[in-house]
């Protein structure tokens, strides 16, 4: 047994983003005195967190993947109009799942990103445009918005609400009757 | 629904924990699976598993006292439940029936 010190950033990472009492860190600090290496403990660090994670927040790591995937496809939505229906499609479904978990982050969502996207709306010149690239042009901004705000607000949302609040997955339980 | 069976690291934690005894807590048990199960494990992973398993009354866990080589933090110690035991022999019985009467696993052990 070594008077080594571990890694001082992988330590406040596990002690910062894992509810723990103090027996895995305890495990882990054992298991690097007696001679495991940073790299060791840097890779048992990164998994404790994972596993957390994806025990605990599994439907906000959805939120953050759709989000992900909505900003992206807005963002091409910006320019090409002609991907607005697809965008569209996957905000219907990301705001359907958002609707089932927590009510109030989808109409601050919502919200959010119209009041992103009023200024540039506002001063903008679509005089020049016909009604239905209007219509498209209004609908991809919004989406810009959406993807913008969506992507900011649902990290807010998991460490806000994700651990104990209403995206927390319930416990997995396990029977064993034969 | 709920699972009606042990996972393989779930069986292998168990019968860790059966085979150290009373001195059953993470790195132990990391390292009897590590050893005889000739896998490398992830503490987080060992935690997570045992968590499921107490919260299913398979598994309990008491706390020892502080020690100056863990900075100070306890261990947990681990013990297999009756229920435990019994989910261990079941899933025995289970595995050793499927085991029976396979042609291509009889005369050898590779």
């Amino acid at each position: 047994m070594t008077s080594r010190t571990p890694p001082k950033l992988a330590a406040a990472l596990l002690r910062h983003l894992t509810p723990d009492d103090g027996s895995l860190v305890g495990d882990l600090e054992e298991g690097f005195k007696s001679g495991k290496t940073s790299l060791w403990y840097w890779s048992q660090v990164l998994g404790i967190v994972l596993t957390n994670c994806v025990q605990t927040h599994t439907c906000a790591i959805s939120l953050v993947l759709a989000a992900v995937v909505v900003s992206v496809g807005s963002t091409v939505g910006w320019w090409q109009t002609r991907f607005a229906v697809p965008v569209l499609l996957g905000m219907a479904i990301t705001s359907w799942k958002l609707w089932r978990l927590h009510r109030t982050s989808l109409v601050i969502l919502y919200v959010a990103s119209v009041a992103l996207v009023s200024p540039y709306w506002l001063s903008a010149d679509t005089r020049s445009m016909t009604a239905a690239n209007q219509v498209f042009w209004t609908i991809t901004r919004i989406l810009g918005g959406y993807g913008v705000v969506g992507v900011l607000l649902v990290p807010f949302l998991i460490l806000r609400l994700g651990r104990s609040g209403p995206l927390s997955d319930p416990p997995l339980h396990i029977s064993v009757t034969r | 629904m709920a699972r009606q069976h042990l996972t393989d690291f779930e069986l292998m934690i168990l019968l860790a924990i059966l085979r150290i005894g009373e001195d059953a807590y993470g790195v132990p048990i990391a390292r009897e699976i590590e050893q005889t199960g000739n896998r490398s494990v992830l503490l987080g992973a060992i935690y997570a598993a045992l968590d499921r398993l107490e919260a299913n009354d398979l598994v309990t866990s008491t706390y020892g006292d502080p020690t100056p080589e863990r900075g100070g933090r306890a261990k947990r110690f681990f013990k297999v439940t009756g229920k435990g035991l019994k989910a261990v022999r079941d899933t025995q019985r289970a595995f050793t029936a499927l085991w029976s009467g396979i042609p291509q696993l009889k005369g050898g052990t590779t």
